[in-house]
């Protein structure tokens, strides 16, 4: 859910951390150059002290290069030894034993005169003077103070961790700001597909974007979404009930005119009272429907049995459909215990029942499974009740939940069904937190299946009858 | 008959009127409920659903002074109403549209529970522990102290200590106390034994007089039970 949210958390903070390391890398490499040249550029000027010592030596003596020598390393912060062609210190002072060494390595022809300074900081110079004596000076750097070239591990992990969390807070409070509003218009989209036309984004705070844009214009959908199904269901409701009153008035009517008229109208009054029936039938079932639909549950939920309430279902339509050379029995193999409103419940699976009843061929068997389903820790009841009649086309499955919706017009009107049952069989479980579905059995026949969640313990299994 | 819908009371009227009773129409609550207290009917109509006072208010406010039987007319849905209106001790109900035929079958079922039986023996009188019932007189007392019980309320408590200490389904009550087959969807007689449940009250011992058979159906306990 917060994928949107870490996706753009890491990548701000990843691209962050890598500016911050290739400007690094990149500064390191300049700084790199510029010890090299550095390097070069103090080479020179030993090699330069050398001459001149030759050159102050033969000219001025030994008082003349021991001024010199003072003045370089006064001045320039180098010591310096000049050997002759023999080894020895023209100054006769005693050198240092590495210094010594150095010069006698040089002298018989083992290393090279070189600029680089070596590990105790000499450098080493073979020069001529201007008559053509061979000198060699080893000079030494006094206190080679130069810049490390990479800084200290310590200091860089420092820099790093700084850097990783500054990157991290920020890129921590862009991501937040920019999917907060995702998320919230994404809760509010779901609970209005869930049925609760109040829900809404609200509250942009003084945002301006086209994130608060969307959220607003998403407020404005839902309000009007939801008055126009308020008016609907209203006025569904309202047209339902004022029909009851002209159905009252025609009930007590026919019952007066049956007694005027006597027998020879008994068939015709038989048809009106049937079909009253059938009008107030439907009346009631779009009722129950608009209830459902607006949501508004009156009656407090309590705890049903479902075993026991498909048991109650399943004797009362068995007793009908005997009449009709067909039968209904259960098989109930679980039971299960739920909050919710039983009578909701009860003409949930009677309208399946009775659908199945209506369309069975005569002399089959309807029959009604209750079992149990596993997932994820869950525990859901399943209703199956399978019928052996024509089944419903593949392409129509789905569509048998719908109001009024018939699959074989004909045959259905006759058989005298509202439109309404297996719609109110749908909304009644989805209140309850379940599904329904419809397949064609294998062999012929509708298999209608009720899945609702069970609370807690389950209810102790009744044999089925 | 109580009801706002003067077109079906005229029908009503019509309907009933062969069969030997006097009807009379109130339209509007007020004036029906000053009518129902004159003490000059054997039952009243009355639908729950109406504009100004409500049914279910003018019920309990009837309820209040008089036992007089009530049958409601109620909504088909409107489940609430119908319990609330059997827990104000209305005797019976019919969910609006109703057939006159069932109409009538009720109203003679409640008027003859209300009647006293004439072939019931002078002065028989039924006990159990505490509460005593005179069927001839219709009363109920409860340790001497007379119980204000409607028709229907007395029925199911003779029927309940009739059977006393054994279990008397809803079917069985159903039929003795209503006159009429047992339907599952029908709480009536749940409502009526809660009602009187309350108004009998627990044993001294804070033990419950009618035990509920999960299942079966009721059992009325006598004191060693």
């Amino acid at each position: 859910m917060r994928t949107l949210f870490v996706k753009i958390f890491l990548w701000f903070w990843a691209a962050m951390a890598l500016v911050v390391l290739a400007v690094a890398a990149a500064t390191s490499v300049a700084n790199m150059r510029r010890e090299e040249r550095l390097r070069r550029e103090f080479d020179d000027p030993a090699r330069v002290f050398a001459q001149m010592a030759a050159r102050t030596y033969e000219r001025e003596g030994q008082a003349g290069l021991s001024e010199y020598l003072s003045f370089l390393e006064g001045e320039a912060r180098h010591r310096a030894w000049l050997f002759d062609a023999g080894g020895a210190e023209v100054l006769g002072r005693s050198a240092p034993s590495e210094v010594d060494g150095r010069a006698r390595r040089m002298l018989r022809g083992e290393g090279q005169a070189s600029g680089r300074p070596d590990a105790r900081g000499l450098q080493a110079f073979a020069v001529s003077g201007p008559s053509g004596v061979r000198y060699l000076m080893v000079t030494r750097r006094l206190n080679p103070r130069r810049p490390p070239p990479w800084p200290e591990p310590r200091t860089v992990v420092l820099q790093l961790l700084a850097v990783l969390a500054t990157a991290g807070l920020v890129c921590y409070w862009l991501a937040r700001y920019l999917t907060a509003p995702v998320v919230r218009l994404s809760a509010a989209t779901r609970r209005l597909a869930d049925g609760d036309l109040s829900a809404r984004v609200g509250g942009t705070g003084r945002r301006r974007d086209e994130l608060a844009e969307l959220g607003r214009d998403f407020d404005l959908m839902a309000g009007r979404i939801e008055s126009l199904i308020q008016a609907q269901h209203r006025l569904l409701g309202d047209i339902s009930h004022e029909l009851r009153s002209p159905l009252a008035r025609l009930s007590v009517a026919l019952g007066v005119a049956r007694r005027r008229a006597g027998e020879p109208a008994a068939s015709a009054h038989d048809r009106i009272q049937r079909e009253s029936e059938r009008l107030n039938e439907m009346i009631g079932q779009l009722l129950t429907l608009t209830q459902l639909e607006s949501g508004v549950d009156e009656v407090p939920p309590e705890p049903v049995g479902l075993s026991d309430l498909l048991g109650e279902v399943i004797v009362d339509a068995d007793f009908e459909a005997r009449g009709r050379e067909r039968a209904v029995r259960l098989a109930a193999q679980a039971g299960c215990r739920l909050q919710g409103n039983r009578e909701l419940l009860r003409s949930a699976i009677e309208n399946v029942v009775r659908n199945a009843v209506r369309y069975t061929a005569p002399g089959t068997t309807v029959e009604v499974g209750l079992s149990h389903e596993q997932t994820a820790g869950l525990t859901r009841a399943v209703i199956r009740v399978r019928d052996h009649g024509p089944g419903v086309p593949p392409e129509s499955l789905g569509e048998i939940f719908r109001p009024f919706y018939r699959v074989a017009d004909a045959r259905d009107r006759q058989s005298g069904g509202t439109g309404l049952g297996l719609t109110i069989t749908e909304r009644a479980v989805r209140v309850h937190g379940g599904s329904v579905s419809a397949e064609n059995a294998p062999g012929g026949g509708l298999v209608v299946g009720l899945t609702l969640p069970c609370a807690g313990n389950h209810e102790a299994l009744t044999a089925g009858s | 008959m109580i009801d706002d819908d003067v077109e079906l009371c005229e029908l009503v009227t019509e309907y009933l009127e062969p069969d030997g009773y006097a009807v009379e129409a109130a339209s509007d609550p007020v004036t029906g409920l000053e009518r129902a207290m004159s003490g000059a009917h054997a039952l009243v109509v009355l639908d729950v659903m109406m504009p100004g006072l409500n049914g279910l208010d003018l019920l309990r406010r009837l309820r209040a002074t008089s036992t007089l039987p009530v049958l409601m007319l109620t909504a088909r849905g409107r489940d609430v109403d119908r319990i609330i209106g059997l827990e104000l001790g209305a005797d019976d109900y019919l969910p609006k549209p109703f057939n006159p035929h069932e109409l009538a079958a009720r109203i003679r079922a409640i008027l003859r529970r209300a009647r006293p039986p004439a072939d019931s023996p002078p002065g028989e009188r039924l006990s159990v522990g505490d509460v005593e019932v005179d069927i001839r007189a219709r009363t109920a007392r409860s340790s001497g102290a007379l119980l204000d019980l409607t028709t229907v309320e007395f029925d199911l408590l003779t029927a309940l200590l009739r059977g006393a200490g054994s279990v008397m389904t809803r079917e069985e009550l159903s039929l003795q106390v209503l006159g009429r087959e047992f339907n599952p969807q029908d709480r009536s007689i749940d409502t009526h034994v809660s009602n009187l449940r309350r108004k009998l009250g627990p044993y001294r011992q804070g033990m419950e007089r009618i035990k509920s058979v999960r299942g079966a159906g009721y059992l009325y306990a006598g004191v060693g039970d």
